[in-house]
């Protein structure tokens, strides 16, 4: 099967059209959590936030 | 690997697609990959309630090792929707990985000198039809039209 660049093009352009997410659109994690919320999605960020921030403690301790 | 609605598009589907649903390799240095190219395409979450620019706002955290925590990522991208999935389930709701895909995936050319690693169709259906969505039922005649018509390619791994 051939795909023009034509074809590809109104491909991107339709998917650059898509509506806003819905509510059984969104990221779940592998623990099982389902960052379906604006506040769960910030609170996953604080998370991550903190894990970094410990991983480079342990990181500059060992160094 | 590509799966889902635009997998069913690169083998010829017509119906509409709104996302780029892919599967991934799931091991560290692969994942590392993947967040250096989502981090190119300037990947952000994508969930009810932000704005895209809200979205847009938050830090850039796509790494090896927090992708490694995610399992189902829905994305906003600047080039379109992309969902990165950990597996897809086949008829009977087993899921399976990138690897349990791989030998009866297909490479279709896209473009000159730029192939894409698709999932066969009968894993697309599968996939489909254990979903069992309104839009899945939609899509599966003209799918299974399509793979029905389709020669089974030559080893390609």
């Amino acid at each position: 099967m051939d795909f023009t660049v034509e074809e590809v093009e109104a491909w991107k352009e339709r998917m650059r059209a898509a509506p806003p997410a819905t509510a059984d659109d969104h990221t779940v994690l592998r623990d099982g959590r389902h960052l379906d919320t604006p506040e769960k999605v910030l609170a996953w960020y604080v998370e991550i936030g903190a894990m970094t921030s410990t991983e480079a403690e342990e990181f500059l301790a060992h160094r | 690997m590509f799966v889902g609605g635009a997998a069913g598009n690169l083998y010829g589907a017509t119906r509409a697609t709104q996302d780029v649903d892919i599967l991934v390799r799931r091991t560290p240095e692969n994942l590392d990959r993947v967040g250096a190219a989502l981090r190119e395409l300037n990947a952000r979450l994508r969930v009810e309630g932000f704005t895209d620019e809200e979205a847009k706002a938050l830090p850039q955290v796509w790494d090896g090792i927090t992708l490694g925590r995610t399992g189902i990522l829905t994305l906003q991208t600047d080039a379109g929707q992309l969902d990165v999935l950990p597996d897809i389930p086949d008829a009977d709701g087993r899921r399976l990985t990138y690897d349990d895909l791989l030998p009866s995936a297909e490479s279709l050319p896209l473009r000159p000198g730029f192939a894409a690693l698709v999932a066969s169709p009968a894993a697309i259906i599968a996939s489909k039809e254990w979903a069992g969505r309104p839009k899945d039922h939609e899509a599966l005649p003209e799918l299974r039209a399509l793979a029905a018509r389709r020669q089974p390619p030559a080893s390609q791994h």
